[in-house]
């Protein structure tokens, strides 16, 4: 049965798959592409998506010729851009809410005849993965490709953690059984096969629990811990640094809000790393503070992106460096580290070039205090555009760090051993264990899940309860 | 596929080219120095079926290599495999509005057009890209995806096609690519044998004698002799080629192999192709041109054309006969600026019956549009004098023909047309009735009118100028062409004298007092006008001649003066 599912969903004209998450998901699009002829556009949501299936795809040997994997923005970009008249669109790099209008235009565009035959001209059929994700206009895009083409989805609704981003574009699941025909489910967890298969069924096991938003009993579920404590930092600092003795073994802590991430992360030594999402907001944020200023403005700025990204700062010994380079005084420090941090500010101060930040990057990186990372992700952004922008040949900071952007969306990235991160981030990723810090955090069945299916190992829970409450994101919003 | 539009820019003799092409037929009809042919290697270029080109500092316009060259075809009826994106070219299609603009996006009234533009610096290294205004940088087009534009050319290389050689159309049409150097393997290692078998004992005595000295120097060898070596044999795949029986391609005739060369290409890249072909008449007979042209323009079916195009150049009146008239295109260049035209909608039925009866016109420089036959029969007898009077150069070395404007109100027509496509055109016109359009608005659009004084028609004008001997020559010319009786008959109608025959045949012997000289020219002017005389091309032409042979007796005439000025037209 399971076996005849790669070739139904090949011989589907217009069909969805639900896929729990760990059964197997970008496999069975791999294999249904191999029994599929001509070639398959195969759209997703994430650049780390994007490259999942690509790798996929390349370790089973399907030839280049027979797939094209994109996410459905950058296709619905790469249609409306082209054509800007009909499209109504002009946007070249769309920005925060500027791509919710982007799949109108698309669409638009998708509905003329010449479109017709560039899109069969280039594709025999089309896959869309991380189905649940979809806004409501990514949805209807998805429908006027599928009134072209063959069209299979792939999702989960438990997966759809996107409410808070998409919010009234949110697509409920119901109008994607609506649009599509069930051609079967996923049903076996590979993922925790070889680690811990317990794991894995009981996580199936407890699907309907969840899609009815009713209470989960963590009590006795195979390798789930339940560390019963009303849940605060220093109790979360302790239950991460757990974790520390585990050699070679991979960890996720999860919290729901980033700045809580980076408030741990730099409490923890650098041995947690937070991990940023790929659009990489913060960078551009600060890239296009820091290059607007110069002299001692940028001088003081620099010092606040470090107070904002670095922990264990001597703030003193700073302010007085920093009172002497803005002051044109002389520098009374003598400790030679923060010499150096004084020389690099005088020639940010003087000189308006992007390349003086980097000397005082790597400053504040060997001061003797250590300072830990609030996030190496952010820190290491911003030096590598000031390495690679250059003021007289006009590539201005906020330019490189968008060409960092790319770079990082691009060629996708493993997250650290160690690292603390958002549901909304680490969706797609896996890791040994994992680590909800506080169950209060995720009270929507979505984001619990989302977590408890990352690790393949163990599922450890920082609650007051063994039982969880939870509801259906739908309800909550 | 099919050229909706061609821009040129510096290419050759073209400094601006912007042409909208508008058919799948299209002969290019010009003077020699109107670029037909820089347009039709502009086109071969930017499609260019291969990789390599060789042009220099000359191929830019006026050999000026700071402007680059540009050529830009913007095609329709793209063929799916260029279609596929992102590799290919769907994303880069633009709207075709028929006769009229190139929109970005292919708009809902719009064919979908692909812009293919090659360009060429000063560095002379060629690029070919495919360009659409959206898009951020225009798209290499490599020579592999222009292959699938399906360019043929019929031009000076005709032959490579006849031969097995790299690139060539039978090359193409060869399924096995290895087939070819299969044979000449096999060529070798026979020619190699042969040679090893063969008794070449005065080459073997050299090699004996080699070897022994080479020993002497210190260098032995075993058994040193004759061999072929095949490397220093070139058999590259031109020399495997067609043969008729023994006798190889290159011993056909002209017009054989062109034709032979073009179905083999024509083969090659099917019906959907441009077939682009120089002077399509070279080598070949009236009838074969007719025939290609046939083929070309209609299927097997005898219904037109429905995909590919045919681009043609032509020097060949039976061209123009062939082809109908919308399928034509006059091509003029002024200062490096071409244009290219054709005839519009509602005069191509007067245009048709022109190209039909007087094909040759087309192939002309200076037009004269004549009111009737009668004129053009006076310009044919008059062309060895204008011949003579300008030190041999004869007027249709100047490009000069003659067309009957088929009576006054529609010469005028034939003769603005002429002119809007890009010929120098005059009118040549009797004056007893007034034209339509009037010769004022004709003069006024730049076409001369040339007219005879005092409101005449032409009979009146030359019987009242021309010395009698000249009058009494006429009469003789027409008692020969019609007969006697008839002419004298017709006179005397006009004279209101009834047995004017009885009074002889010579016009003196006709004056009396009842008849003045006068009324008796007047009379057989208005016979002749009334009997169609000379509009018959042997009397007409007479007419001519005697004119010719008259003028120098007669210079101070209007006839004189009117012939005068046309002939300084023609040699203007």
């Amino acid at each position: 049965m399971a076996d005849a599912l790669p070739k139904d969903v090949a011989a589907c004209k217009r069909g969805l798959v639900v896929a729990p998450a760990g059964c197997g998901k970008t496999h069975l699009i791999t294999e249904a592409v191999q029994y599929c002829t001509g070639r398959q556009l195969v759209l997703t949501h994430t650049h780390a998506g994007v490259k999942a299936i690509r790798d996929r795809m390349t370790r089973f040997s399907i030839p280049r010729e027979r797939y094209l994997v994109c996410t459905i923005d950058s296709f619905a970009l790469r249609y409306a851009t082209a054509f800007p008249t009909l499209s109504g669109w002009t946007t070249q790099q769309p920005q925060g809410d500027e791509w919710s209008s982007l799949q109108p235009s698309a669409t638009k565009l998708l509905k003329e005849n010449f479109v017709e035959s560039v899109l069969r001209a280039s594709y025999a059929g089309i896959f869309v993965d991380e189905y649940q994700d979809c806004t409501v206009g990514q949805h209807e895009l998805v429908l006027q490709l599928a009134s072209v083409l063959p069209c299979r989805v792939f999702g989960d609704p438990l997966q759809s953690v996107f409410w808070e981003v998409n919010k009234d574009q949110t697509l409920p699941w119901n109008r994607v059984e609506d649009s599509f025909e069930l051609i079967g489910d996923l049903t076996h967890p590979h993922r925790w096969t070889e680690a811990n298969e317990r794991l894995g069924w009981w996580l199936l096991e407890i699907r309907p629990s969840l899609l009815a938003g009713q209470e989960i009993n963590l009590a006795g579920a195979p390798g789930v811990i339940v560390q019963q404590c009303e849940s605060n930092q220093q109790l979360q600092l302790a239950a991460c640094q757990s974790f520390l003795k585990l050699e070679g073994e991979s960890i996720i802590a999860f919290r729901k809000w980033r700045p809580h991430c980076h408030y741990l992360a730099g409490r923890l030594n650098n041995a947690f790393i937070a991990f940023e999402d790929a659009q990489c907001e913060d960078l551009l944020e600060w890239a296009r503070k820091i290059e607007k200023t110069e002299g001692a403005d940028r001088v003081r700025l620099l010092i606040k992106f470090a107070e904002k990204w670095l922990t264990r700062l001597p703030a003193k010994s700073i302010d007085a460096v920093v009172e002497a380079v803005v002051n044109r005084k002389r520098n009374r420090a003598r400790r030679p580290d923060l010499i150096r941090l004084f020389d690099g500010l005088l020639s940010v101060r003087d000189n308006a070039d992007f390349s003086t930040i980097i000397p005082v990057l790597d400053a504040f990186e060997s001061l003797q205090e250590i300072p830990v990372f609030k996030s190496r992700e952010v820190w290491f952004g911003l030096r590598n555009a000031a390495l690679n922008s250059n003021s007289s040949s006009g590539r201005s900071l906020y330019e490189a760090a968008w060409h960092h952007r790319d770079v990082v969306r691009r060629s996708g990235r493993h997250p650290a051993r160690r690292c603390i991160a958002t549901p909304l981030l680490v969706k797609g990723l896996e890791c040994d264990h994992a680590l909800i810090l506080d169950s209060k955090d995720f009270q929507d069945a979505e984001s619990l899940y989302v977590c408890l299916t990352r690790a393949s190992r163990t599922v450890t829970v920082l609650s007051p309860s063994s039982t969880l409450k939870v509801q259906r994101a739908s309800s909550l919003h | 596929m099919i050229i909706r539009h061609l821009r040129i820019e510096n290419f050759r003799g073209v400094r601006s080219l912007d042409w909208h092409l508008a058919g799948r037929v299209i002969c290019l009809v010009g003077p020699n120095d109107s670029t037909k042919t820089a347009i039709l290697d502009a086109i071969e270029l930017v499609l260019l079926p291969r990789g390599y080109i060789g042009l220099t500092d000359a191929d830019f316009y006026q050999a000026e290599v700071a402007n680059p060259i540009t050529i830009e075809a913007t095609i329709g009826e793209v063929p799916t495999e260029l279609l596929v994106e992102p590799e290919k070219f769907g994303l880069y299609l633009r709207g075709y509005e028929s006769g009229k603009e190139i929109h970005d996006d292919p708009a809902a009234d719009c064919e979908s057009v692909l812009t293919v533009r090659f360009s060429m610096d000063k560095e002379l290294d060629p690029t070919w890209t495919v360009f659409k205004v959206s898009q951020e940088s225009p798209k290499p087009i490599r020579w592999r995806d222009r292959e699938r534009l399906g360019l043929a050319r019929l031009g000076a290389d005709a032959d490579r096609h006849l031969t097995w050689g790299r690139g060539s159309a039978l090359s193409k049409l060869t399924e096995e690519n290895t087939a070819a150097g299969q044979t000449f393997v096999e060529v070798a290692r026979t020619a190699k044998q042969v040679v090893a078998n063969a008794d070449l004992q005065q080459l073997s005595d050299a090699a004996s004698k080699a070897k022994e000295s080479a020993k002497d120097l210190g260098a032995e060898f075993g058994n040193l002799r004759p061999g072929l070596d095949i490397s220093g044999l070139s058999l590259g795949g031109s020399v495997l080629g067609l043969h008729e029986s023994d006798v190889p391609a290159r011993l056909w005739g002209l017009g054989t192999r062109r034709l032979a060369a073009l179905a083999i290409q024509q083969r090659g890249v099917g019906q959907h192709s441009i077939l682009v072909i120089d002077e399509i008449e070279h080598g070949l007979e009236p009838h074969r041109i007719r025939h290609l042209l046939r083929r070309l323009h209609r299927g097997l079916d005898g219904k037109e054309r429905t995909v590919g195009q045919v681009i043609v150049s032509t020097h060949s009146p039976t061209a123009i006969i062939e082809l109908p008239i919308q399928n034509l295109r006059f091509v003029r260049s002024n200062d490096g600026l071409t244009t290219i035209t054709c005839v519009k909608a509602d005069r191509l039925d007067i245009l048709q019956s022109i190209a039909r009866s007087h094909s040759p016109a087309f192939l002309g420089r200076k037009l004269l549009v004549c009111e009737g036959a009668t004129e053009v029969g006076l310009c044919r007898g008059l062309e060895e004098s204008w011949a003579r009077a300008n030190e041999g150069r004869h007027p249709t070395h100047e490009g000069f023909v003659t067309i009957d404007g088929k009576g006054r109100t529609v010469a005028p027509g034939v003769a603005q047309e002429l002119k809007r496509v890009g010929y120098e055109v005059a009118v040549l016109a009797d004056s007893d009735e007034p034209l339509d359009p009037t010769a004022d608005d004709l003069t006024a659009q730049g076409i001369p009118v040339f007219q005879w004084k005092d409101d005449m028609s032409t009979e009146q004008r030359l019987a009242k100028d021309l010395p009698l001997d000249s009058i009494q020559a006429l009469l003789d010319e027409a008692y020969r062409e019609i007969d006697t009786e008839s002419v004298l008959g017709q006179v005397a109608n006009f004279c209101g004298i009834a047995n004017l025959g009885t009074r002889g045949t010579k016009f003196a012997e006709w004056l009396a007092t009842d008849l003045t000289a006068e009324k008796a020219r007047d009379a057989l002017a208005r016979a002749a006008k009334k009997n169609g005389w000379f509009k018959n091309v042997s009397l007409g032409t007479r007419l001519g001649e005697i004119v010719a042979d008259a003028l120098p007796v007669i210079p101070a005439s209007p006839s004189a003066e009117t012939l005068e000025k046309l002939m300084s037209w023609i040699y203007g």
